[in-house]
């Protein structure tokens, strides 16, 4: 059973309620309170909130986590709690798509995020996020609980923020999570990846010296942000995207600075806008990075806030950079996107998975070897498919692609390094990949054929060794646990 | 530049105020960029990079 559901609405004593981050929070506690944990004491925003973060994540869990008394910088506690967490959980994720199985959301997630229903607007009056509105002198963005996650990162940021840019040629708008430093009451850095649209918006206004609108939404339902992270076209709202994987229309409003011009999810929890002033750069970061490295200081556009609004009794939500928490929605758009490709030319392609331990650079393809070749054939049909993966590991059908020991082992076990790893100069690589060479552009993709030979005919066994294994028969009526106290497994020695 | 030493991407350099090293983007020292102030992302200060006396590039 799901732990989520995934209904269009939550029906509450007569009323509708629009899908957002709080009302998804409810559903959790009721329907599966395990799964979000509730930190009642102060917390620091300092290191001390994704230090939690790691700790639970070692042990291999990833609760959502929700801090009731987050500490800010100047020791007070914020009356603004603090969500973590929130997309870390790959069973989470796909139960907001329906997707039942989450190791096939390869299969599936490209069906349920492509859908589209149109945005409705609201007014001002309406929205929840605007219960609350500071203008000019009143704005201090230091009020908000801001997490500062990694030594050397040049101060607190904002991570889980959406920044809302448009087209200057059509108005059409474009939203992406981008880092912003918070570096002071009314003004922030931000960054964005040179091939992103928002960096194609940005550049059409400098490019008429004119100061860029934009705004930033923080804290929506997990569904809302799904269709939000999206690859689209250009230019292409995300807004319908939005509403596709919510299931419901997303409710819009203008922005008191700029109007209808930049519209934002009414439902949200905080919203800042301001401007890019034109041309104008800072120094920005270092910051700790999804890669697992601490990217270096960049000279940065900066935004001047006009503007913030929020809902009564706001919820901060922030994504700890490199973990699970920001990793699993991207990558599961990832497994989608090398699957559907990969799948129209290689039918033997059974399943992808974009591992954690790669953060996104390392897919594993798991294919029926029917013939020779198959295995580099996929390598060389997966890597233009997401600019940042850049090593693919093929193996066979009896491969678990979700468990990365088992990968390895077939590394181990079934390549020979002359003649099994594709290297491939000069192709797409991430800027933020720490190992390409300085001042290349690109960089060095591959692969590696992990696979058997093919049986010499259909039906019989692989050209190669047998696996070790009990027989089927056996395992069938087999169960360790009429041995042991499944109870006492805890206390048992493990290899180290 | 010491092929072994660290990533000849980075600029290694130490904050002429606290001392701390820390590492910038070789773009800060084009043309477009040369004006700009350097941050400390340990002690907030904001310097110019010729008052840097160890950099490593």
């Amino acid at each position: 059973m799901s732990i989520v559901s995934f209904l269009p609405n939550i029906h509450k004593g007569g009323l509708i309620l629009s899908l957002c981050l709080r009302n998804f929070l409810q559903e959790l506690e009721q329907k599966d309170p395990g799964n979000l944990l509730r930190i009642k004491e102060p917390i620091n925003t300092k290191y001390e909130v994704t230090a939690l973060q790691y700790d639970l994540g070692a042990k291999g869990r990833y609760p959502v986590i929700f801090c009731e008394k987050p500490v800010l910088e100047n020791g007070e506690v914020s009356e603004i709690p603090v969500v973590v967490n929130l997309t870390a959980s790959r069973k989470i994720c796909c139960d907001l798509l329906g997707i039942a199985d989450p190791h096939r959301a390869a299969m599936e997630y490209g069906k349920r995020v492509t859908n589209k229903i149109e945005p409705t607007v609201i007014t001002a009056a309406e929205a929840p996020v605007k219960e609350v509105v500071y203008r000019g002198g009143d704005v201090d963005l230091t009020k908000l609980p801001h997490i500062l996650q990694h030594e050397m990162n040049a101060g607190r940021y904002i991570t889980a923020g959406f920044l809302v840019t448009n087209d200057r040629d059509t108005g059409i708008d474009n939203c992406a999570l981008m880092r912003c430093w918070v570096k002071g009451k009314n003004l922030t850095g931000v960054v964005a990846s040179p091939t992103t649209h928002t960096v194609t918006n940005i550049q059409k206004y400098f490019a008429h010296d004119e100061d860029v609108p934009v705004a930033i939404w923080i804290g929506h339902h997990p569904a809302a942000l799904i269709g939000a992270q999206g690859k689209w076209g250009y230019p292409a709202s995300h807004y319908p995207y939005m509403g596709g994987t919510m299931g419901e229309s997303l409710r819009l409003v203008p922005t008191e600075t700029h109007g209808d011009k930049i519209m934002v999810p009414a439902d949200a929890e905080i919203v800042i806008e301001g401007f890019i002033p034109a041309n104008y750069y800072c120094a920005e970061g270092p910051f700790g990075e999804y890669t697992g490295y601490v990217g270096p200081q960049i000279p940065a556009p900066v935004i001047n806030v006009t503007c913030v609004t929020h809902r009564k009794n706001p919820i901060y939500h922030d994504y700890a950079v490199g973990l699970p928490d920001m990793l699993v929605l991207d990558n599961l758009a990832i497994e989608a996107k090398i699957y559907s490709s990969v799948k129209a030319l290689i039918p033997e392609l059974i399943n992808v998975h974009v591992p954690l331990s790669g953060k996104r650079f390392h897919a594993y393809l798991q294919l029926n070897k029917t013939r020779p070749g198959i295995g580099k054939d996929a390598i060389l049909a997966a890597l233009p498919c997401y600019p940042r993966v850049k090593h693919i590991f093929v193996v066979d059908k009896d491969i678990d692609i979700f468990n990365d020991g088992e990968v390895l082992w077939a590394v181990a076990t079934r390549t020979q390094w002359d003649k099994d790893v594709y290297i491939l100069p000069g192709g797409t690589v991430s800027p933020l990949d720490p190992s390409v060479p300085y001042p290349a552009v690109t960089g060095c993709n591959g692969g590696i054929d992990a696979t058997m030979p093919p049986p010499i005919q259909p039906g019989l066994p692989n050209y190669y060794q047998a696996v070790n294994k009990i027989p089927d028969d056996f395992m069938e009526t087999f169960s360790g646990e009429n041995f042991y106290d499944p109870a006492d497994l805890v206390k048992m020695g493990t290899t180290f | 530049m010491i092929p072994e030493l660290g990533n000849p991407k980075y600029v290694w350099l130490r904050c002429p105020n606290c001392n701390q090293l820390f590492y910038v983007d070789n773009d800060f020292w084009s043309h477009k960029y040369e004006e700009l102030l350097l941050h400390c992302p340990y002690c907030n200060t904001d310097f110019n990079k010729k008052d840097c006396k160890d950099i490593w590039r």
